[in-house]
């Protein structure tokens, strides 16, 4: 199976973000790679940085020796270059483009200015702007590397699930979705059989005063609503190219602070579901069918587990659900015990400053391991990326959140406020306290030779961190 | 089954379609119409400004295709954007009537054609941005229409739309910009954007208008006759449209349409639907009968044909009439909203580019000058006894004031002085604030006559008090009889100058000229640069224009008349007989007449 996942704008950026800590957490259906294409014009775009340096601490931890018979880190996420992918350069107009001021007087230039106004054409394209973007797109073709590897996934007989993610009421999201997904159904016209396509189209769940800086030409989001309806109308008038199409929005729409273009969102819980609908499409067998999919809470102003859908994976080649929540929490077990009780001490006991026989843990996993301190350094940026995510999801304006207990940690830096919490985190009582994680530690595991160097010991600590009995 | 709540955006009814039976479950729906119920199903967002504030169509057809998603937007269904229906279908109805009228009304209309099959064929980069997305959607099936049937139509010379092969036309994002305010009715209430047009076309064009629509519904219905699914979709919609068009256009009617023709507009339309746009109702042959404010002359006089146009007159002429500016005729293709000043740039024979033929045009304010000349007097009278006397005079005479008459020549070759008596009037409110009053007779918007009240103000520096002494003008004799065709003129101005340095005069000077019209004026000093002139007439004339040459100017000019009463028709006494002896002295001239055989007697003056 080959998955392929293409992120489009600032909303995509935060989809991928959120897929790429549940793929850390092993929820992804099976082993095969996943591979990333970003689109993205804007290079100032906020919530694309952040994932990027999501992703680039994820990379190297993916590497490490935790083992082919675990969930933790299973799905090696492949990153397409260029990335990301910019359909222009930046300060380009659109007449810049297209070369309008080349054309001269002739039809196609008056079709062009029937199509277009003054303004849009005078907009940067890196600013987004859906029915630009559209253009842009059309005249460029999907990065060939992204191409070649689909096709020779295709060529061996693999099935190929390609989705795409991003907003329809904003702009680069809007512009490319259709637009990437139909040059990829015509590039792809002859693999029909082995290619599947999905999308998640990212509804309205945010809103904003005003763009600042007098850029008018930016979606407002008094216009999102009417802008959203006039997107689902275009594709419901268009050919559907998609096998799955998702839908995620909001009813209460939380107020973006000081929002300007390219701006980090605070927001993370629709890109949570839009991530967890590219899982939903990844499980799915390849089908001709066309599939329209939205999914429902059990309040209406709160965010709980029992939201969250039941997820699939195939072990050698068969199929079982398992609950997000557990394999969910007890990553963010394995990252909070990390924090709690391995980052304080690990950099010196590596350096000799500390003595090894107050930890057995290190005795087992480091000494004469030869470790290296770049391992340890990558996966540290990880989880504070991973903290600092899972903070601002917990912490909703107007929602009260009960996935990972608040009041336990804060982000940036990581940290456990309240370790009595740990064992409860999920708002499910268990005997797992850090102790009994730190007393699991010292028992003794054999693992294959697949495991090894620090990926073993944070294989060992994953494991810790399973509820044995709740 | 427990309450659940979709991750959606508010959703205002028919939310159980998106709703699965239990929180966290992604709920599967395979139905085609999906899309179409969450669009429907979605809360309505806010009334937008205009159609440009939408801009989340990821398309490059964005503009055409949003311009029928809003079209179309018709039926049980309620708006998916507020008001945008509305406003698309003013711009629909607008571009389509400029085609029909294009002939009748000579609407600068010209169409590019956009071969964008050909621009592929040659690998064309610029066609590629549009033909990769290029819609394959159409009101009669062809699925290759956007590639071949596809028209830039320019108004004016600048973008204003295009054909579209889902909604006959669309207009261009950006023609609000393009035409910057300059768009007028009745294609436009503020300049700026394009309105359904019907309550600013007039009765004829409305019926024109009725005749094009009908046969376009009809070649359309011939096209989709054999039509399914999408294709049928919008090609009933498209007739719907058509439909409450030309029944809206038949009530604004209130009967049943006239004949008209259709010829080709020459536009060259000729793929796909946009053929039928290609017709338009042929323009007759515009005739100043047609016009409201033609100008009734008197028809023994001059037989100039001549409107009456001004952006006021016009207006308060229409609303005198009772009918809607923008269904006022001025002339064939304009209306009274159609004449502004701009439109009247192009000189008399031109209004709004429209080319009257051997019709002129005047402003009410052509056939009067700017400025009143009164004569300053010491006490109430009236130093021109012989003048017909036009409502008003006396009143004004009640100021110490006798007024020349501020009408123009061109007013006399319509009217006889007795018709302009029975027209003109003045009002006071002072001796320097006189009010002209002219009642112009007009065709009317009945064709039967109705007469329109012009007002001119005089006050201040509009007034030319003459200072001079009251001058003498005498003509004789003063009656008329069949075959008399003798009269002299006498003028004087008692503060006579030599003629020879008449030229130079420092001082304000005036002089009268006799006019009859249809006659010329023979011996007649030339500019009657002459203070005292007898001159001989063959006929009796109707009026006199007043001259007048200001203090320290050489230049004498026009600046009014004093219409003269016709003298007492007499017919001659047979039998009676005069003989007259003239006795020319030096000192004193005696005259004496000896009647029916009596004693001479001396003649007495």
């Amino acid at each position: 199976m080959g998955y392929y996942f293409i992120l489009i704008g600032g909303s995509g950026a935060k989809t991928l973000e959120a897929l790429t800590h549940l793929c850390a957490a092993g929820t992804m259906p099976s082993r095969g790679d996943l591979n990333i294409l970003a689109v993205d014009p804007d290079s100032g775009n906020g919530n694309l940085e952040r994932s990027s340096t999501t992703l680039n601490n994820f990379a190297p931890v993916q590497s490490l020796g935790v083992g082919n018979d675990t969930p933790l880190f299973k799905t090696k996420i492949s990153i397409i270059e260029p990335f990301p992918w910019k359909p222009v350069e930046v300060d380009m107009t659109l007449d810049d483009l297209i070369g309008y001021h080349l054309q001269g007087n002739n039809p196609l230039g008056s079709l062009y200015e029937v199509l277009y106004t003054q303004k849009e054409r005078a907009t940067r394209l890196n600013e987004g702007y859906p029915s630009i973007g559209a253009a842009v797109l059309a005249k460029k073709s999907i990065p060939r590397e992204f191409l070649d590897k689909i096709l020779g996934d295709a060529n061996r007989g693999n099935e190929v699930k390609i989705f795409l993610a991003g907003s329809i009421f904003g702009g680069t999201g809007a512009a490319g979705i259709p637009t990437i997904s139909r040059l990829l159904r015509n590039e792809l016209s002859d693999k029909q059989e082995k290619v599947s396509i999905g999308g998640v189209l990212i509804l309205p769940y945010f809103s904003f005063s005003a763009a600042q800086g007098g850029q008018d030409l930016f979606a407002r989001s008094e216009n999102f609503h009417t802008n959203t309806k006039a997107a689902l109308k275009y594709y419901a008038q268009k050919d559907n190219v998609f096998n799955a199409m998702y839908f995620v929005g909001d009813s209460q729409r939380a107020n973006v602070k000081n929002f300007s273009v390219g701006a980090s969102s605070q927001r993370n819980d629709a890109e949570l579901y839009a991530a967890l609908a590219a899982l939903d499409f990844f499980a799915q067998p390849v089908t001709g069918t066309h599939e329209f999919k939205c999914i429902s809470r059990s309040d209406s102003d709160n965010f709980s587990w029992v939201d969250f859908p039941t997820l699939t994976e195939f072990v050698n080649e068969q199929k079982s659900d398992f609950e997000l929540q557990k394999r969910f929490v007890q990553f963010a077990r394995f990252i909070f015990a990390y924090i709690r009780f391995v980052k304080p001490v690990l950099k010196d006991l590596l350096d000799g400053r500390r003595s090894e026989y107050q930890y057995p843990w290190f005795v087992d996993y480091f000494s004469g391991a030869g470790i290296k301190n770049t391992d340890i350094k990558n996966f540290e940026d990880y989880a504070e990326a991973f903290v600092l995510w899972l903070k601002q999801l917990e912490t909703l304006e107007r929602r009260e959140v009960s996935l990972i207990k608040s009041s336990m940690f804060a982000a940036n830096p990581a940290q456990i406020l309240h370790p009595d919490e740990f064992k409860s985190c999920d708002g499910v009582k268990t005997d797992l306290t850090l102790h009994e994680v730190w007393y699991r530690l010292s028992e003794s595991v054999s693992f294959d030779s697949s495991v090894s160097g620090f990926g073993k010991f944070l294989r060992r600590l994953y494991d810790a961190c399973k509820v044995r009995k709740e | 089954m427990p309450e659940v709540f979709p991750m959606l955006p508010k959703i205002d009814r028919d939310e159980q379609k998106f709703l699965a039976d239990r929180s966290g479950v992604w709920k599967k729906d395979t139905s085609s119409d999906f899309l179409t119920s969450l669009v429907n199903s979605l809360e309505t967002g806010g009334a937008i400004a205009d159609i440009g504030s939408i801009d989340s169509i990821p398309d490059v057809w964005a503009r055409p295709l949003l311009f029928k998603m809003a079209l179309f937007d018709i039926g049980a269904a309620r708006e998916f954007v507020q008001g945008l229906h509305d406003k698309v279908v003013g711009e629909w109805r607008a571009i389509l009537a400029m085609l029909a009228l294009k002939n009748l009304k000579q609407i600068n209309l010209r169409a590019d054609a956009v071969d964008l099959k050909k621009y592929r064929a040659e690998k064309n980069e610029f066609a590629r941005v549009f033909t990769e997305l290029i819609p394959r959607e159409s009101s009669n099936g062809d699925a290759d229409a956007w590639l071949t049937d596809i028209y830039v139509i320019f108004y004016d010379g600048l973008p204003l739309a295009m054909t579209s092969p889902v909604t006959l036309v669309a207009s261009a994002a950006d023609y609000p910009s393009t035409f910057n305010g300059g768009l007028s009715l009745p294609w436009s209430s503020d300049g700026k954007m394009l309105a359904d047009p019907i309550k600013n076309l007039s009765h004829n064009e409305l019926a024109a208008l009725s005749v094009w629509l009908k046969n376009l519904r009809e070649n359309l219905q011939r096209d989709s006759a054999n039509v399914t699914g999408e294709t049928q979709f919008i090609a009933n919609s498209l007739l719907k449209c058509l439909n409450a068009y030309q029944l809206d256009v038949e009530k604004s009617l209130g009967g049943a349409a006239a004949n008209f023709n259709l010829v080709p507009s020459n536009l060259k339309l000729h793929n796909g639907t946009a053929r039928y746009l290609n017709e338009s109702i042929q323009g007759v042959a515009a005739s100043i009968s047609d016009s409201f404010v033609r100008i009734i002359a008197n028809p023994a006089r001059n037989n100039k044909k001549l409107i009456l146009v001004s952006p006021s007159a016009v207006r308060e002429f229409a609303q005198q009439e009772n009918v809607p500016p923008a269904r006022f005729v001025v002339w064939q293709g304009v209306s009274a909203d159609n004449v502004t000043e701009n439109s009247l740039r192009g000189g008399r024979s031109v209004i709004n580019q429209m080319n009257l033929g051997d019709t002129e045009y005047r402003r009410p304010e052509d056939f009067f000058y700017d400025q009143l000349a009164v004569l300053n007097l010491d006490a109430p009278g009236d130093f021109f006894p012989g003048a017909l006397k036009v409502s008003g005079y006396d009143a004004i005479s009640n100021y110490n004031l006798n007024i020349i008459l501020p009408i123009r020549r061109e007013l006399l070759e319509l009217f006889s002085s007795e018709e302009i008596m029975q027209r003109l009037s003045f009002t006071a409110e002072s001796d320097n604030d006189i009010s002209l009053h002219f009642e112009f007779p007009l065709s009317g918007a009945n064709g039967t006559g109705a007469d329109f009240r012009f007002t001119k103000k005089y006050s201040g520096d509009d007034l030319i008090y003459l200072q001079q002494e009251i001058p003498v003008i005498e003509i004789w004799p003063n009656i008329q009889r069949a075959g008399w065709s003798q009269y002299y003129l006498y003028y004087e101005n008692t503060q006579a100058q030599s003629a020879a340095n008449a030229e130079i005069l420092l001082d304000e000077m005036y002089y009268v000229e006799p006019l009859t019209y249809g006659r010329a004026l023979e011996n007649f000093p030339a500019q009657g640069l002459k203070n005292r002139i007898t001159a001989r007439l063959d006929n009796f004339p109707e009026a006199l224009s007043f001259n007048y040459k200001k203090a320290g100017s050489a230049a004498v000019s026009e600046i009014g008349f004093i219409l003269l009463k016709k003298p007492e028709l007499k017919s001659r006494q047979s039998g009676l007989n005069w003989k007259i002896g003239v006795d020319f002295g030096t000192s004193s001239t005696m005259l004496y007449f000896f009647r029916r055989q009596k004693n001479s007697q001396a003649a007495g003056f």
